[in-house]
């Protein structure tokens, strides 16, 4: 096969199998855990929870003070670089913006290119920090599955190549985009039977535990 | 006659097994956060007391029971299934090592809720039989006999008396209407 | 048909002076990528060379390749050279016609045999035979009677090189390329649409230079040309890089110069000498007329998505694939969900009050 009928391949037939089994599997698992259901609670509820359970799902983004924050510095600190730096790289730049908008029917302005390209080496540093942490950490060490470095590389990939891509290093331009496009059709597939799933289920456990606390009448 | 199984401790523990738990299962990063905030680690350095780590047969029988690719993964026979021997190690874990002081809880950055599910672990643990030795014992005297000292209302009359007359105290058993309300402390 | 005169004697005949001819020599030479001493070398190639028989098969083609060669605004030595050799067969530029034609090309097969250039342009229909017939000959039996005693072929134009417009989804005749049907024979492809008339011509005076055709890269077509692709030679490449794209044809962005890549340009993909060579003398090339590059000279380039779809959109419908996973996941996932309830309704049935006598083990007690 020929990088152009590579290219051809993970943009279209690639790249539809992909979304294909992200979206049935997310599915899947949203409903596998919603349809759990909890146990009513028979308690007299302080209050009805709503309010504390939509505030949490903001407020867990910051540490909860600031000897948490301290403790925890080098996980908050390249966690975040890592996080924004996707985010930015993803949804700021210009042929993205153009792919969601295919997708979604609408667009949104974007980032100047070479501000996205820093923002991904930010991400990029973050991210081999943080897999020198979960080498070298007896705690995450510890914790840590062969699913942990699989997930690590499914999302330093579509980084690393959409770097190399724009800067056209080492390989020719076709090979390089065809590539980057494969890293995260694999990204996408490996989503829902992963913790990567966590990008959605996290707005429903900070959701569940600030309605609980709220039911409680405590802080979350 | 002991109905204490596996098999008991592990039906509890699917039925503790709710939509907030298999979320927090499904958010978990193994990023170690809940560590940082632990004391029974950071006092000891041992990784093992990591508050997520403590639930790890819970999550396992999350998996393989209520999500679909744990499900096939243990049709194929690639699952590891719970332990009696598992359930007993992590007896420890849960009744030793933690306070359900929520610490864990309040710094999880995806929002876990880690002694809500310590609380729902401990229920099969101990209907499989290994609460640790003191509970066990201490309920089973407060049921039993009445007080997890173990100590009988004769006992407890005779102190009552005691009391009486070295300070004049009336001590009222069972009556309505009394304005004091005494409670007994372990004297040492 | 005269083929005694060689080359030299045939451009200074037309005026062309020694000066000119060396002049295009070097250019050549430059745009070949070959050293300065190698002028002397094609200089005297071209000078002895005897005019070279060429049979050019048109197959399932618009002639645009043909418009596109022929094309000289002034006389450029080029376009002499390309006068100069003996082109025995060609629909388009030959006098004879009919049962005449046929037989001046059979003559010009069996007189240069093993030694005649074939050229074509047009894809051949597998289809149907009939779907593309010259003087009752489909066009895969002629391609490969003229090929079987040709010295190289060259594939003008993407139809022929890569199956082209014929070949587009669904492809209704069955069009392939010339390289799919002919296996034995060297071939370069020159692909566009049309291609850059100064890219055939080089890829002959290569091979009336050396006797062999130049370096190809892995699609079959001459590096010197197609080595780069047009987004690395673009002039509006600052603008990409800036992230300063035009959003529609003739906004603000699109009149300031900005990068074309959201209005469909396929230049980061496509190889090709438009960016630095441009048409018609180096006057423009579609970038620069301010419409993005279609691709023209890669294979499938009717099928890369839509020419107004930027690169990095898919070339099937997303949000058709997504609203169909969405529906097929509810199903799956209401299904498992339903599982899952049944299971935990079946554990908390089975409860059984866990009383004091329950919690020490049968060995513990």
């Amino acid at each position: 096969m020929n990088s152009a009928e590579f290219l051809l391949w993970v943009r279209g037939p690639g790249l539809n199998i992909a979304l294909a089994i992200f979206t049935i599997g997310m599915l899947i698992r949203l409903l596998e855990i919603f349809m759990l259901g909890r146990k009513q609670n028979l308690a007299e509820l302080r209050s009805n929870g709503v309010s504390a359970g939509l505030r949490t799902i903001f407020t867990r983004s910051m540490p909860a003070d600031k000897n948490s924050m301290r403790r925890s510095m080098f996980t908050f600190v390249a966690g975040y670089g890592f996080h924004i730096g996707l985010f930015v790289a993803i949804f700021l730049l210009t042929p993205h913006i153009q792919l969601l908008q295919s997708l979604l029917g609408f667009g949104w302005p974007a980032l100047p290119t070479p501000v996205v390209d820093l923002f991904t080496v930010i991400a990029l540093i973050s991210l081999m920090a943080l897999l020198w942490r979960r080498l070298t950490h007896p705690v995450v060490r510890y914790l840590s599955t062969p699913q942990d470095y699989l997930v690590w590389a499914a999302t330093f990939l579509p980084l690393l190549t959409g770097y190399m891509s724009y800067h056209h290093l080492w390989f020719p331009y076709s090979w390089l985009l065809g590539v980057h496009i494969l890293s995260v059709e694999f990204l996408l597939i490996l989503f829902p039977f992963s913790k990567l799933t966590h990008a959605f289920t996290l707005f429903i456990s900070r959701w569940y535990t600030g309605m609980m606390a709220g039911e409680k009448g405590v802080a979350s | 006659m002991t109905t204490a199984t596996l098999e008991r401790g592990v039906q509890i523990l699917k039925e503790q097994i709710d939509a907030p738990t298999a979320a927090f299962f499904s958010s978990c990063v193994h990023c170690g956060m809940c560590a940082d905030a632990c004391l029974f680690y950071t006092e000891t350095g041992d990784p093992a007391y990591t508050p997520i780590n403590k639930l790890e047969p819970m999550r396992r029988l999350w998996e393989q029971e209520y999500t679909l690719v744990g499900r096939i993964k243990k049709l194929i026979g690639l699952s590891k299934p719970i332990t009696d021997e598992e359930l007993g190690e992590w007896s420890d874990m849960v009744y030793h090592a933690c306070s359900l002081c929520g610490r864990c809880s309040m710094v999880c950055p995806v929002g876990n809720d880690i002694s809500y599910m310590i609380r729902k672990i401990r229920e099969g643990i101990s209907a499989a039989g290994h609460a640790p030795e003191g509970l066990i014992g201490a309920t089973t005297r407060a049921v039993k006999i009445g007080s997890p000292m173990g100590i009988r209302l004769h006992a407890l009359q005779t102190q009552a008396r005691n009391i009486k007359e070295s300070s004049g105290l009336e001590i009222p058993f069972d009556q309505e209407g009394v304005d004091t309300w005494c409670c007994c402390r372990p004297w040492r | 048909m005269n083929n005694d005169k060689t080359l030299g004697e045939a451009l200074r005949e037309q005026g062309v002076s020694r000066r000119g001819f060396l002049k295009f020599c070097a250019t050549t030479a430059s745009l070949m990528a070959l050293p300065a001493s190698m002028v002397p070398a094609i200089a005297k190639a071209l000078e002895s060379a005897r005019r070279p028989s060429v049979i050019w098969l048109s197959f399932q083609e618009c002639t645009g390749c043909t418009e596109s060669l022929t094309r000289s605004h002034a006389p450029t030595v080029e376009g002499l050279i390309f006068d100069n050799i003996s082109l025995d067969y060609h629909h388009t530029l030959q006098a004879a016609a009919g049962h005449a034609a046929e037989a001046a090309r059979e003559a010009a097969m069996e007189e240069n045999k093993g030694k005649y250039l074939l050229v074509v342009d047009g894809s051949i229909p597998l289809g149907n035979p009939g779907y593309s017939t010259i003087a009752g000959i489909s066009n895969l039996e002629m391609l490969k009677e003229v090929a079987e005693h040709a010295a190289a072929i060259i594939a003008v134009g993407t139809c022929a090189a890569y199956g082209g417009l014929p070949h587009a989804n669904p492809n209704p005749t069955g069009a392939v390329s010339v390289e799919e049907i002919i296996k034995d024979k060297p071939i370069v492809n020159v692909p566009g649409c049309p291609p850059i008339p100064v890219v055939i011509t080089g890829v002959l005076a290569h091979f009336l230079t050396f006797g062999k055709l130049p370096e190809l890269d892995h699609l079959g077509r001459p590096l010197a040309f197609y080595g780069n692709n047009i987004h690395d030679r673009c002039y509006r490449r600052p603008f990409y890089d800036k992230g300063l794209f035009a959003n529609t044809f003739d906004d603000e962005g699109a009149r300031k110069g900005w990068c074309l890549f959201k209005l469909g340009c396929k230049g980061p993909v496509t190889y090709n000498a438009c960016a630095t060579t441009k048409w018609n003398d180096g006057t423009s090339f579609p970038i620069e007329a301010g419409h993005g590059c279609l691709g023209c000279s890669e294979p499938n380039f009717w099928d890369m998505g839509g020419f107004y779809n930027a690169l990095s959109e898919s070339t099937m419908d997303l949000s058709r694939t997504a609203a169909v996973g969405i529906a097929a996941g509810a199903v799956a996932g209401a299904a498992s969900g339903l599982l899952n309830r049944r299971k935990k309704s079946q554990a908390v049935t089975a409860h059984e009050t866990v009383t004091v006598n329950d919690l020490q083990r049968e060995e513990k007690s």
